[in-house]
Order: C-alpha cells, then sequence, then structure tokens
C-alpha cells in the first residue's frame, strides 16, 4: 500500500521542480559575454574607485622631466608607464582618475534619464487623454531633436560643468526610456488588477508606485545598466568637442581633445584614453545585454 | 495611403515646430546678452543697448517668436550676428558638405553592415560569426571620433593613401576616411539586425520550399531571404539618423570638414544665435525626414504592409 503510494508523489514533486527555468541570476553566470562584460565593468568601477592608490602620481602635477628636451610629451616608459601628456602630466594617473568622471556621469546622467524617462512614460501611459498625448509628442520633439546637436547648445548655454553635462545627458536620453515604458504600462493598465484597484478605491499614487511600477523594475534595471554605456560615450563626445567636462579635472574625451594634434607624434595620447572609453562601453554593453536576456525582457532603446 | 502620407507630413512638420520652440526658449535663456558679445566688453551700456534694439532684443519674447516663425515660412533664417551674411547662405555653403558625408556614411553602414550580416547569419554559431558579434559590440561601444583618428593615423599618416583631413576641392577621398569613422557603429549594428532579422527568414515556410524544390543557397539567400530580411534594416536607418547626425557633426570636427556641424560649432563660440538656431533646424530636419522616408519606403519593399 505504502510504496504504491509513494511513487506517484515522488514523481509528481520530481515533475514540479524539473521543467522550471534556471533563475536570472544562473542564467546571467552561465552567459560567458556577459560575465566578459561584468569583469570589464569591475575594472572600471575599481579603477575609478581606488585611483588614488592606485595613480603612481598625482594626475594634475606637471613633472619636469615629463616632457622631452624638445618640450615633447613621453612616450610610454618605466617611470611614466603609458607615457606623458602636453603638459609633462602622468597619462595613466589621468586615465584613472578620468574613469571617475566617466564613471559618476554615466551612473548620474543615465540614473536621471531612467527617472525621467520612468515618470514620463508611467504618467502618460497610466492616464492617457491629453496628458498623454502632450507628453509623448513632447517626447517625439525631442527625439527629432539630434541628440549631440541638444547636447552641444545646452552645455554651451548652460557653461559645462560636471553635474551640467551629466544633466544635459539626462535631458537627451531620457526619450528612449519614455517611449519603451509608455508602451509597457500602456499593456499593464489593461490587466484586471488594475482595474481591481480602482474598484477597490485605491488612490493613483498607490497604483502608480505599488502596483504599476513593481512591474517595471525589470525593464527599468536594464536601462540603467545599458544606457551607462551611451551616456559615457555622449560624455566622452562632448569633451572632446570641448563643451564637456572642462580641464584640468582629467576625462577621457578631454584628454584626447587637448592631444589631438599630436596624434602623429604622440599617438599614445588618443590611443590609451581610446581604448578606456572602449573598454568601458563595451563592459556596460556586453553586460547589459546579457541582464536583457537573463531577465527576459524586451527592447533596445 | 495617400492620408496616411498627409498625417506623417503633418506630424513631421509639428516635431519641426517643436524643435524650433524649444530651440528657441533655449537661446532666450542664455545667460549672455548677445547685443554685449557683438559690442565686446569695453562698450557702453548705450551702444549695447542700441544694438539689442537693431537686432529686436528689446522686444518680448513673444514678438520675437512669431517674427522668427514669419521669416521663416518666408525661407528667411535671419542674419548672423558674428558675419555679416544672411543665415540662409551659410547654410547653403555648408549643408552639401555634410549632406555628402551623411550620404557616404549611410554607403559605409549598408556596404560592410549588409555582406557581413549574411555571412554571419549562413555561418551560424561559426568563429566568423562570433568574431563580428564581437566586431558589432566594438562598434557600438566606439565614439566617432576615436575611429576617425586611429584611421586617420593608420591611413592618413602610416600609410598615406588618405589626406590628413581638410575638404580640398570636395573629391571623394576627403570623404572615405570620414565616411568610414561615422559608418563604423551603424556597419556593426545593422549587421546585427540583418543577422536575426534573416535568420528568421531563412526558417520560413518558403524557403523551404524554395530549398526542397532545389533552389540554389545562394539564391535562397538573395532572391527569396534578403528582400525581406531588410526591412528592419532599412527602418533602423531611417529611425536611427537623430543618433547618425551627431555622428556627423564630431566626425566633421575631427577631419576638419566645412560642413554644418563646423558651422555650428563656430556659432556657439561667440553665441551667433541665428546661426545656432538655422543649425539645430537643418539637423532636425533630416531626422524627421529620414523617419518618413523610412515609412514611406516600407510599403515598397513590402506590398503586404497596408497604411490606414
Amino acid at each position: 500500500m505504502t510504496d504504491i503510494l509513494e511513487t506517484p508523489v515522488e514523481a509528481a514533486s520530481e515533475a514540479s521542480t524539473r521543467p522550471r527555468r534556471r533563475a536570472w541570476w544562473q542564467r546571467l553566470a552561465a552567459d560567458r559575454t556577459g560575465m566578459l562584460g561584468f569583469a570589464l565593468v569591475v575594472i572600471v568601477v575599481l579603477a575609478a574607485l581606488l585611483a588614488p592608490v592606485l595613480a603612481p602620481f598625482d594626475p594634475n602635477q606637471q613633472f619636469n622631466d615629463g616632457l622631452s628636451q624638445y618640450g615633447m610629451p613621453r612616450p610610454p616608459d618605466a617611470t611614466y608607464l603609458l607615457g606623458t601628456d602636453l603638459l609633462g602630466r602622468d597619462l595613466l594617473s589621468r586615465i584613472l582618475f578620468g574613469a571617475r568622471v566617466s564613471l559618476v556621469i554615466g551612473l548620474v546622467a543615465n540614473g536621471v534619464a531612467v527617472a525621467i524617462g520612468a515618470a514620463v512614460g508611467i504618467v502618460a501611459g497610466y492616464f492617457r487623454g491629453w496628458l498623454g498625448t502632450v507628453l509623448m509628442r513632447f517626447t517625439d520633439v525631442m527625439t527629432a531633436f539630434p541628440a549631440l546637436v541638444l547636447a552641444i547648445a545646452l552645455a554651451a548655454i548652460l557653461r559645462p560643468s560636471l553635474w551640467i553635462v551629466a544633466l544635459v545627458i539626462a535631458l537627451v536620453n531620457w526619450v528612449y526610456v519614455a517611449r519603451a515604458i509608455y508602451a509597457q504600462v500602456l499593456a499593464i493598465r489593461e490587466q484586471q488588477y488594475i482595474e481591481a484597484t480602482t474598484a477597490l478605491g485605491i488612490p493613483t499614487l498607490g497604483v502608480l508606485l505599488r502596483h504599476i511600477l513593481p512591474q517595471l523594475t525589470l525593464s527599468l534595471l536594464v536601462f540603467a545598466t545599458l544606457g551607462i554605456s551611451t551616456s559615457v560615450l555622449l560624455e566622452a563626445s562632448l569633451s572632446y568637442l570641448g563643451v564637456g567636462v572642462q580641464p584640468p579635472t582629467p576625462s577621457w574625451g578631454g584628454i584626447i581633445n587637448a592631444s589631438q594634434s599630436y596624434l602623429t607624434t604622440a599617438p599614445w595620447l588618443v590611443l590609451f584614453p581610446g581604448l578606456a572609453i572602449i573598454l568601458t562601453s563595451v563592459g556596460f554593453n556586453l553586460f547589459g545585454e546579457a541582464l536583457r536576456d537573463a531577465l527576459d525582457v524586451g527592447g533596445r532603446r | 495611403m495617400t492620408g496616411y502620407v498627409l498625417r506623417r507630413l503633418l506630424q513631421g512638420l509639428g516635431a519641426i515646430l517643436g524643435v524650433i520652440t524649444v530651440t528657441f526658449i533655449l537661446t532666450y535663456i542664455v545667460p549672455v546678452n548677445p547685443a554685449q558679445m557683438i559690442a565686446g566688453p569695453s562698450a557702453t551700456p548705450e551702444v549695447v543697448a542700441r544694438i539689442g534694439h537693431q537686432l529686436g532684443l528689446d522686444q518680448p519674447l513673444p514678438v520675437r517668436y512669431v517674427h522668427y516663425l514669419w521669416n521663416l515660412v518666408h525661407f528667411d533664417l535671419g542674419r548672423s550676428y558674428a558675419q555679416r551674411t544672411e543665415v540662409s547662405a551659410l547654410v547653403a555653403t555648408h549643408l552639401p558638405v555634410t549632406l555628402k558625408l551623411m550620404l557616404t556614411g549611410i554607403a559605409c553602414e549598408l556596404l560592410i553592415g549588409i555582406p557581413i550580416g549574411i555571412l554571419s547569419s549562413v555561418a551560424q554559431g561559426s568563429w566568423w560569426d562570433r568574431g563580428f558579434t564581437l566586431f558589432a559590440f566594438v562598434g557600438v561601444s566606439t565614439p566617432q571620433f576615436v575611429v576617425g583618428l586611429v584611421l586617420l593615423y593608420l591611413f592618413a599618416y602610416l600609410v598615406p593613401w588618405f589626406p590628413l583631413g581638410g575638404y580640398g576641392n570636395g573629391a571623394l577621398d576627403h570623404y572615405v576616411l570620414p565616411a568610414l569613422s561615422v559608418g563604423f557603429a551603424g556597419a556593426g549594428w545593422y549587421a546585427r539586425v540583418l543577422r536575426s532579422s534573416l535568420v528568421d527568414v531563412l526558417r520560413q515556410d518558403y524557403v523551404r520550399t524554395a530549398r526542397a524544390k532545389g533552389v540554389r543557397p545562394r539564391s535562397q539567400v538573395f532572391r527569396h531571404g534578403l528582400r525581406n530580411a531588410m526591412l528592419p534594416v532599412i527602418a533602423l536607418v531611417g529611425l536611427d539618423l537623430g543618433v547618425f547626425m551627431g555622428g556627423v557633426i564630431v566626425v566633421e570636427q575631427v577631419f576638419a570638414l566645412p560642413g554644418l556641424g563646423q558651422m555650428m560649432w563656430q556659432a556657439i563660440q561667440v553665441l551667433d544665435i541665428p546661426v545656432i538656431m538655422g543649425g539645430v533646424l537643418m539637423t532636425s530636419i533630416f531626422v524627421v525626414v529620414g523617419n518618413l522616408l523610412a515609412d514611406m519606403i516600407y510599403p515598397l519593399l513590402d506590398p503586404r504592409i497596408q497604411y490606414h
């Protein structure tokens, strides 16, 4: 009697566990390119956090022996591992401290962009009507601006500083988040449990924050990761054009801006900061894409 | 179809009007008085006031806004503050350069992206495929100015195949490296898009039927698959123009090409507001028209798509 009962129970419990998909972090950990991206992100974050410890020199100190006897920057050697810049400063130290600028801008600018985009998308999608139309039309207008042109105009008008640059990038990038979130909220609000909240008389703000926002967490998390790469690239371009972070604060784009006329004689001044930008951006892109796949939320940009 | 086209045109016009309005408000909040910029730091307040009056800066914002729109309808973009010319004349000299760079850049995106996309979809999971995937990620992760500077170093300095920058007489060899720099990111990205859409299309029944009928593999891909798989790529080229335009502006700076980017760049240094406005307006028209074209080309390539 007992062994007859036992077998189906065992079989049932086995059946209920086996087909279940692995948890998202397990899928993420199994994604090799995603983990490569994660490794790059960790390296950049460590470089930024530990810059004062890792940097062999003060990034803003000009060394007498930092320039050759003809006043030219020195190529990489045993003292200055990545060479020196036009003013005889240590390039490695400047690149390490430049990671701070890139990361702060990437995190802050993209964080603000995701917050604005989420707010606009949720409000427009939930209320629809004239408010939704106005908000989404405004989003369309902002999309018609070439992002960099708008950023240049804003940065030139507002006088660039670290936080202004972050704000400018946020003001340019929120539109993509807003569009995606808007579409999702339109679908969510048709579901029955949202209808139920209305029937229960839950205040609107409560519905938005406690019932709709949690549904969007995963998408927002993906935007928060993938968008960092876009923000880092935009900051680099702005600084390269001279309307980004201002010297003497070391930023990767700014270093390239200052030294591009020495491209043929001191190519390392373009090569190393360029590589830093690329590796950071590749890292966040690979990690973000893997995260999106693991969380199974669609849509990029 | 006509109704749809009309509605999209109106939407596009609305977006451009919005761009004008936002830019106008932006130029209004500039903390520097343009009249002061023109008069110089040592000018007396009277002189500054007179110049401000000549430029119409003493009028209230709504009046200036309506005035600007009225002139715009008559294709008058105003006069430059810094240079004694019409903005439309400035735009006319700089526009062809930007246009050429845009077209050659898009050509690069497609000429590099499409073959790579086809190769990696046919050889799915191979080392080629993985290599191209990596290429695509590096492409979208590299700022255009870095690509530009690397290309300059390699193919204008180390191997002097191309000029080190500048415009010359506008010959094509001045555009090769700039076009590659703007197209690099898009090439990788569109290769990815084409790969995934081609993989989907080649799995469909009609392609299987073609295969069963003994159609050569090459025809399966090119005649049966590619026509459908190209649709998302075409759409994206149109939709991405906003981001693409930014790349064009930066690359003009790298190669010292006298395009709209350079025009706006010089204008921003001296707060030459009419020129900034003109440049922003022109570039956003590109974006809106690009989006529109992408929508229009769609039904031509795919008769199944109906608009209403």
